[in-house]
């Protein structure tokens, strides 16, 4: 409970007043006395006036100064603008909205578990991780269940409502596999300084300690720190203003943003919005659907998986992967590799647009499905679905032509490939924890990562004055930040690259256009008809980016403003100048 | 002395049904000292009223008696009498009788303005029009005379604007 004492408030040196406001106040008592007592005389010099009305004018000035300081204390907008009259106050003030939460907020990450041994482990959930001997991370466990981790190759569609993670293949010694890992979430204290790549030490006593050969940090874990200052505090209350429940769009993102403090975008789709496709419930009926998109991270992490394959067909190169289940949910295919005798792995691209054909390479195996709906509902959930590669149309780049005539001649020979795809852990620690029965909403809520719109070229012509300075690197930077972290509401425009531009220095700029790929769903295969269905990716050349919200085909699939996301890598961004006086 | 309220029944009534008292300005009296100062030996007669013009007067006699500008709400309370007295600025009486005249214009000049402001808010109140609750200053007659180096003594009377005249003397010294 807030404890208050006014007289806290009260400035009681007189002579701090301001003579105008004590006049005022001096002639709002009269009109009150006047009203109240109509035969006392008010009069200059009076002993009521000078002795009674005049120091009493002087008292509720203050006070009301106090009154408006608590006014404005608790209004958080004046706050926010430095104007702040009690600093314990609005800071008991904000805990009390709330805020306190967030002095336990926790960071999310991953960890990868390198096993030496390709076999089922279980791990207790109350087990600890401590980073650089001093940082506590716990594993998020949603479910009641201990952490069950299953070997490579096992089916994990058919497992729900478990801890339960895979493993995969983390390297090979003589064309086999020889570690394992398991990629975990993770949750520990804000303002700790644990980076990619950081060991972790284990419970040496755990019966799977012998088996395991590293624990690792996957992502960076310093990302959300802890407001130190009341304004930063004051920034962070009003931008998540507490709320429990998934009723409104902005108790979603609230919500969202308390748990997960350090999310990059959040974009909440309801049953009224053009981009939400799944069944509209009844009306007034309180279980609406919601699909909520999250980009959690800026630059998005990427994950190589190992998975078996077999070479079909003959004379062009053509491969058919066996059914895997990755360890992350796949956004975006970025490369394609495969293993030659040697045990190396050789990149597969294509002449002109590799990244297309390397995606429409990816396909979800709907094996229980007979003439499937035209999308994919489910599209994009952690839910383990079950992904193979397969592809006629890749050829071997110039570097790997060898790689044809000698080791892949052979029809049905087996071998392994190296599928390297984006994908973002925040989302999934989101999804994790909507599912989880510590949250569980009442409504149909789906967690996805935006669809994704892959821009390999974005190309700026701006004017430059000769002899003046534009710093084209913090350019470059601005724009990779300001592409790769839009969520609606804010909406790409091409005047906001423009605008980092002329703030770096440049004249003018001429125009901004990009070449991409819109995905809104994953390419299927649909074992009951056997046939590869790719229809859910649409190519752009020399387009405004702005334009891409708004593509027929798309929309109906859901993919428009709320649900569209950009990647765009920094080595895509390319500046054209044109020197001017 | 003549009266100078004007009388009003306590039964008479406003066009809002409000009862229009019979006295206004009330304030507490003053009681001066036996030479009249309006220093520190100022003394508060709580037992004893004052109203209506007379209230008026006084509070004009503690004006005459106050140094101008100093009350820091109000700057235009108070003469340049005492402050010239103090200042040895009188050299004769011809020089009072003109601060007394300036005095003398002040007073009346913001005795009358807060009286006008009262009687407005109390027209509202009544919902009258134009009723003179309080009366207000229509002349203000100082006749000084030099006593001392450092003190003068006033003859002060007040016709109020129903005429009724108020004469009275006090003495203003440093």
């Amino acid at each position: 409970m807030i404890t208050f004492d006014i007289t806290e408030y009260l400035n009681t040196d007189a002579s701090t007043l301001d003579a105008s406001d004590v006049e005022n106040m001096k002639s709002r008592l009269q009109s009150i006395i006047t009203n109240m007592q109509p035969t006392i005389s008010l009069q200059s010099n009076s002993v009521i006036d000078s002795l009674i009305l005049t120091p009493f004018s002087e008292i509720f000035t203050a006070a009301e100064k106090g009154i408006n300081c608590i006014l404005s204390d608790v209004d958080l907008v004046n706050a926010m603008n430095g104007i702040v009259c009690n600093c314990d106050f609005v800071t008991e003030f904000l805990e009390g909205l709330g805020a306190s939460s967030l002095l336990e907020a926790n960071v999310s990450g991953m960890v990868r578990l390198t096993f030496n041994t390709n076999q089922a482990y279980e791990i207790d959930s109350g087990e600890v991780l401590q980073f650089n001997d001093e940082y506590i991370f716990n594993y998020f466990t949603p479910y009641n269940t201990p952490i069950k981790i299953y070997p490579y190759g096992t089916d994990m569609t058919a497992i729900q409502s478990e801890n339960a993670y895979a493993l995969h293949i983390g390297s090979f010694s003589n064309y086999e596999p020889n570690s394992w890992y398991a990629d975990i979430p993770i949750y520990g204290p804000a303002n700790v300084s644990v980076t990619a790549g950081d060991m972790a030490s284990l419970n040496s006593n755990a019966s799977w300690y012998n088996n395991v050969v590293s624990a690792t940090a996957l992502t960076d874990m310093s990302t959300f720190e802890l407001p130190t200052t009341l304004s930063e505090l004051l920034s962070l209350t009003q931008s998540i203003q507490p709320s429990a429940n998934f009723s409104t769009r902005h108790n979603i993102v609230s919500y969202i943003m308390q748990k997960f403090p350090s999310t990059v975008g959040v974009s909440p789709v309801m049953a009224s919005d053009n981009e939400m496709k799944r069944d509209i419930t009844l009306f007034m009926s309180p279980a609406q659907n919601c699909d909520i998109y999250v980009r959690g991270v800026e630059t998005l992490l990427t994950q190589t998986e190992y998975v078996e394959a077999t070479i079909i067909g003959s004379g062009t190169l053509a491969i058919l992967s066996d059914d895997f289940c990755p360890t992350h949910v796949p956004i975006v295919l970025k490369d394609l590799a495969i293993m030659d005798t040697n045990g190396t792995f050789n990149t597969l691209s294509s002449d002109t647009t590799p990244i297309n054909l390397l995606d429409s390479s990816m396909f979800v195996v709907e094996d229980d499905i007979q003439g499937s709906a035209d999308f994919v509902s489910d599209m994009y959930e952690t839910n383990k679905y079950k992904f193979r590669v397969y592809t006629t149309t890749t050829e071997l780049d110039s570097t790997s032509d060898a790689l044809v005539t000698n080791a892949y001649t052979d029809t049905n020979s087996k071998t392994w490939i190296a599928i390297t795809y984006l994908y973002d852990p925040i989302f999934e620690a989101i999804d994790l924890f909507v599912k989880s029965p510590a949250c569980q909403p009442i409504n149909s809520v789906k967690v996805r990562p935006f669809m994704p719109c892959y821009i390999y070229n974005l190309m700026v012509d701006y004017q430059k004055s000769t002899f003046k300075y534009f710093d084209r690197q913090q350019s470059v930077d601005d724009v990779y930040s300001l592409i790769n972290s839009l969520c609606y509401p804010l909406v790409y425009d091409n005047a906001y690259v423009a605008d980092i531009l002329l703030g770096n220095g440049a004249r003018g700029v001429n125009s901004v256009y990009a070449d991409c790929y819109l995905r809104y769903g994953y390419n299927r295969y649909n074992a009951w008809e056997d046939t590869y269905i790719v229809t859910n990716t649409s190519a752009f050349t020399g387009i405004n980016l702005k334009t891409i919200y708004t593509i027929p085909t798309a929309e109906t699939y859901g993919a428009s403003q709320r649900s569209i996301g950009f990647i765009l890598d920094l080595d895509k961004i390319n500046f054209n100048e044109t020197l001017t006086k | 002395m003549a009266s100078f309220v004007k009388t009003v029944v306590l039964t008479d009534l406003t066009a809002n049904n409000a009862i229009i008292p019979s006295v206004f300005n009330r304030g507490i009296r003053l009681a001066f000292n036996s030479k009249g100062t309006t220093n520190t030996k100022d003394k508060f007669d709580f037992s004893s009223e004052v109203n209506g013009a007379y209230s008026t007067v006084q509070n004009a006699l503690v004006n005459l008696a106050t140094k101008k500008e100093s009350q820091k709400y109000d700057e235009e309370v108070g003469t340049d009498i005492e402050s010239d007295l103090l200042n040895y600025a009188i050299a004769s009486e011809e020089e009072l009788v003109h601060t007394a005249n300036f005095a003398s214009l002040d007073t009346v000049s913001l005795l009358n303005s807060d009286i006008a402001l009262q009687n407005l808010a109390l027209n509202t109140l009544y919902d009258t029009e134009n009723m003179e609750y309080i009366n207000s200053i229509s002349k203000l007659t100082l006749q000084p005379s030099i006593t001392d180096h450092d003190r003068a003594k006033f003859e002060a009377q007040f016709t109020m604007s129903d005429d009724s005249i108020i004469g009275t003397t006090t003495t203003i010294s440093i």
